[in-house]
């Protein structure tokens, strides 16, 4: 039972999640170079055994994982693709129970080596509060995911009780509509991207904090908050062409189009941007050209997937060209002048699409 | 084409749905589609206020309410809410306007997309199977609508796999898709 399941739900999402988390993988060891990565990752492990904070920040990341995981699973048990998993409920509870345990620690696998290792390091050292607390974590959340998830197949005909409060229902005009998807169908990536976000952002703050109010710093803080949000950006495409494909038949302006596009990307990342208004003190030009720059790289993001054709291995490829062309131009003074070709560039593909009827 | 009703013929896979994804303008393609000397490609907007299209299997964001989708069409196509309610009501869908798409059947959908497809003034409606899983009262709306925009010399195309009543519509034309040609028959 476990090969199927493995085939089927450990195959489609590694398939959908590849791109995160090659992205975070990138993020946290692409910077180093290969002889220096073991004392890098002591480091990280020491710090996350030596800091009761760093610790629970992890088990908060981990239970985080957990319940995408867990999202993921019950949104394809509803799937009608997905009904012959129910034939799992003629097995004995044992075997069913072993099953589930298994697929949750293969999809679970790159975080649950990350607590090994921590676990590994703090008995070595000497840390047993935190070896305690991280082995406590990951049997809770194994088990409380595999009992869940036995419950759900097993007893799915009991009626379950909503919380969902009916008078507070609020009108949801069209600009909103990706809003809500990101915030309802959505929010577990929505919260990743915005916590990986913020570790990029500060990281790279702190990690240039010798070069004084340098906008350059800021700027490269940003696309990186920029590069955390790709994934996310993908989703809401998918769900575009999907859910709202009817909207391509309706009168609608390729202006109004475009604005609410940018609108929606303004929304989505204007909590960076009031954190980076916070942390640099810049004058009113230097926050409207990072505002453009940031807006334009997330536009951009967002129209390089009409020309990969959703393609997740060429949009990684693109996502590490763009960043190191961005990182250039930054570096280069050349930011304004980038911000301003991929506006251009950006605008006059989105006409294209739009009277060629694929907008 | 005259204005009237026109009945698309076609087995499964002959390509009746990217013909009408094709005229109402959510598949790209080459060539050129008119309506009334207004192409597509040069001017898509004033070209999409003259069609309303209804698809075989619509699709809508879940989270949804019929009304909210409603009041954008309205918005959209400068629609009468007045008009809006009364087809809510030939429908028998008032009732569950407030409640959200993720709960509708099949046959629900359908009925609002046919909701949606009827709400405003446009020159073109384009019915995908608007006949499957709806009900009799509902197809009896549907004729008596189609009816009513015909006599308004508007026209209709519908593709349909099930036979069309010939009391309740006539047909001012039956094609047929055979090897990628639109055929009359």
């Amino acid at each position: 039972m476990l090969k199927l399941w493995l085939k089927t739900f450990g195959k489609e999402f590694y398939k959908q999640h590849a791109g995160l988390l090659l992205i975070i993988f990138y993020l946290l060891f692409g910077w180093m170079q290969s002889g220096g990565i073991f004392n890098y990752v002591l480091s990280i492990l020491l710090t996350l055994c030596s800091s009761f904070t760093a610790l629970l920040g992890f088990c908060f990341f981990l239970s985080l994982y957990g319940l995408k995981c867990l999202v993921f699973i019950s949104q394809k048990l509803s799937a009608l693709d997905y009904t012959f998993v129910n034939i799992s409920c003629s097995a004995k509870k044992k075997t069913q129970l072993k099953n589930w345990l298994g697929l949750y620690c293969i999809l679970l696998f790159p975080a649950l080596l990350f607590a090994v290792l921590i676990l590994i390091t703090s008995l070595y050292y000497h840390y047993y509060w935190s070896a305690i607390i991280i082995s406590s974590c990951v049997i809770l959340l194994l088990g409380g995911l595999t009992l869940y998830t036995f419950r759900k197949v097993n007893y799915g005909f009991k009626p379950f009780q909503s919380l969902s409060a009916n008078w507070l229902t609020v009108k949801k005009p069209y600009w909103t509509w990706t809003i809500h998807y990101v915030l309802k169908k959505q929010i577990l990536m929505f919260v990743i991207c915005k916590v990986l976000s913020f570790i990029v952002f500060t990281g790279i703050i702190w990690m240039f904090a010798d070069s004084g109010n340098d906008i350059r710093v800021y700027l490269i803080a940003l696309l990186a908050s920029v590069i955390a949000h790709s994934t996310l950006i993908a989703a809401v495409l998918r769900f575009e062409r999907s859910s709202l494909a009817f909207l391509n038949s309706l009168p609608i302006g390729q202006c109004a189009k475009l604005l609410n596009n940018i609108l929606f990307l303004v929304l989505l990342f204007a909590p960076e941007f009031i954190l980076y208004s916070i942390k640099a003190s810049l004058s009113v030009i230097g926050a409207a050209s990072a505002f453009l720059f940031s807006i334009v790289t997330l536009l951009t993001l967002r129209m390089s997937l009409y020309i990969l054709g959703d393609n997740m291995d060429s949009y990684l490829k693109f996502i590490f060209c763009f960043f190191l062309a961005g990182m250039f131009a930054i570096l280069t003074n050349q930011y304004l002048i980038l911000s301003l070709i991929l506006l251009i560039c950006n605008m006059a593909y989105h006409s294209y699409l739009f009277y060629r009827s694929k907008l | 084409m005259t204005n009237g009703s026109y009945w698309i013929k076609g087995g499964n896979g002959k390509g009746k749905t990217t013909l009408f994804k094709l005229i109402a303008g959510q598949t790209p393609f080459t060539g050129t589609i008119e309506i009334d000397n207004i192409f597509l490609h040069k001017n898509p907007v004033a070209y999409r206020s003259k069609i309303s299209y209804a698809e075989a299997e619509p699709q809508y964001p879940d989270f949804l309410t019929g009304n909210e989708l409603l009041d954008y069409y309205i918005d959209i196509k400068k629609a009468d809410q007045k008009s809006a309610a009364i087809l809510t009501d030939q429908f028998k869908m008032t009732a569950f306007m407030d409640n959200k798409v993720s709960t509708y059947s099949s046959g629900m959908l359908k009925k609002l997309s046919l909701i949606l497809a009827f709400t405003g003034e446009t020159e073109l409606y384009i019915f995908d199977e608007p006949l499957i899983t709806i009900d009799k009262e509902a197809t009896a709306v549907l004729y008596q609508l189609i009816n009513t925009r015909k006599r308004e010399g508007k026209t209709i195309l519908i593709s349909s796999h099930q036979e069309i009543d010939a009391t309740t519509l006539t047909l001012n034309g039956i094609f047929e898709i055979d090897n990628q040609k639109v055929i009359r028959c």
